[in-house]
Order: structure tokens, then sequence, then C-alpha cells
């Protein structure tokens, strides 16, 4: 009796029976633990952003240079502190508020990079860049960037 | 928290962001030395905050005065 069933039990593990076609599926993901790869890889990025700023300037004498990334990036540097400081505390207002927060320090990474004097962008900027805007998609412009 | 709340963290914390492995080994040896509170604290890297401070103060000193 078994043995008449075996062949359509390998056929549905077979054809992922039942189950509807088997694609991968995005993994869930600990919205804690992906808000704080978020905020850290932002602040990597402001942090390297700054150094190359620094480099820059230093190299070229030009204090011009510093200058322009001092405008783009000491604002930032106060918003990514906030945001680690939610990812620390992890309230609801400051869950709501991580994707405003790290939006707008993305914005200034991305300016930073943009300054002719930058160093060419890298993969793991990049690749930040786009981690950082998946996480502040929720940031909508009503929101004003940061709040 | 234990091995078995955590381990789902780890690995979509890596499957975010593989440049933050090493953040995330911090993260373990953190949680076997102190448990969760001390994996808490590490969360915030002092190393990094420590870069970004200088950078923050440098950006803030003109070149000519270093």
């Amino acid at each position: 009796m078994i043995g008449r069933f075996l062949p359509v039990v390998a056929l549905c593990l077979a054809t992922a029976c039942g189950g509807g076609p088997s694609t991968p599926q995005t993994p869930k993901v600990d919205p804690h633990a992906l808000m704080y790869s978020g905020v850290e890889t932002v602040a990597a990025l402001w942090s390297a952003a700054a150094s190359a700023c620094i480099s820059a300037a230093e190299q070229s004498g030009d204090d011009s240079i510093r200058q322009k990334c001092a405008d783009v990036l000491l604002p930032a540097h106060d918003t990514i502190l906030a945001a680690a400081d939610a990812v620390d505390t992890w309230t609801l207002a400051d869950q709501n508020n991580l994707p405003c927060l790290l939006k707008s320090a993305a914005a200034a990474v991305t300016q930073a990079a943009a300054l002719p004097f930058m160093p060419p962008g890298t993969a793991r900027l990049r690749d930040g860049l786009a981690l950082a805007g998946a996480l502040s998609a929720t940031c909508t412009a009503t929101d004003g960037g940061a709040r | 928290m234990n091995w078995a709340t955590l381990l789902p963290l780890i690995i979509s914390a890596i499957e975010a962001a593989p440049q933050l492995v090493g953040a995330i080994e911090k993260l373990i040896a953190a949680f076997k030395s102190g448990g969760a509170d001390a994996a808490r604290a590490a969360l915030l890297e002092p190393e990094l905050q420590n870069a970004m401070a200088a950078a923050d103060q440098a950006l803030q000193t003109p070149i000519q005065k270093r």
C-alpha cells in the first residue's frame, strides 16, 4: 500500500508539490540588527570620507578643501551619533526616527564623496549607501529628511 | 538572551552587511565573555567613535594652524 504512494511523494518532493515554486526568499531580518549594521556602516563611511577630505586638504595645503568638507560632514557627525544612540536605546520613537537620521547622514556622505577632489568611490561606499538607502526608505519627503 | 536568539541576529546582520563581519565577531566575543549585557554594550564601537571624534576635530581645524 505504502509503495503505491512513494512515486507520488517523490514527485511532490522533486517539484515542490503544494508549496508553489521554490524561489529564494529574502531572509527575515531582526530590525535592531539591521539598523545597527546600517548606522555603523554609515558611521564608517563618514569617517572614511572625512579622512579622505583631510588628506586631500593637507596634501594640497588648500584649507578651502577642508572647509567644503566640513560644511557637508560636520552636521552629519551629530546625526550619526544620534542614530547610534537611538539604536542603543531602541524605544519606539527611536525606531521611527532612525530611517530619517540614516537618510540625512547618508546624504551628507554622498555629497562629500561627490566633491571633485575626493578619490573615486569604492565598492564599500556604494554598498554602504545602498544599505542606508534601503533602511531609510520609510523616511518620506514630508518627514523633512531628518527629525 | 541565549544562543538560540543571538544566532539569528548574527546571521541576519552578516547577510545585511557582509563588511561588518569584524564587528559581529566582537559581538560574539563580548557575548561569550560577559553575556547579553556585555554584548549590548559592544553595539557601539569605541574605535569607530574615536575615529569619528578625531576626524570631527580635524575638520574643524584649519590646515594652516596644524
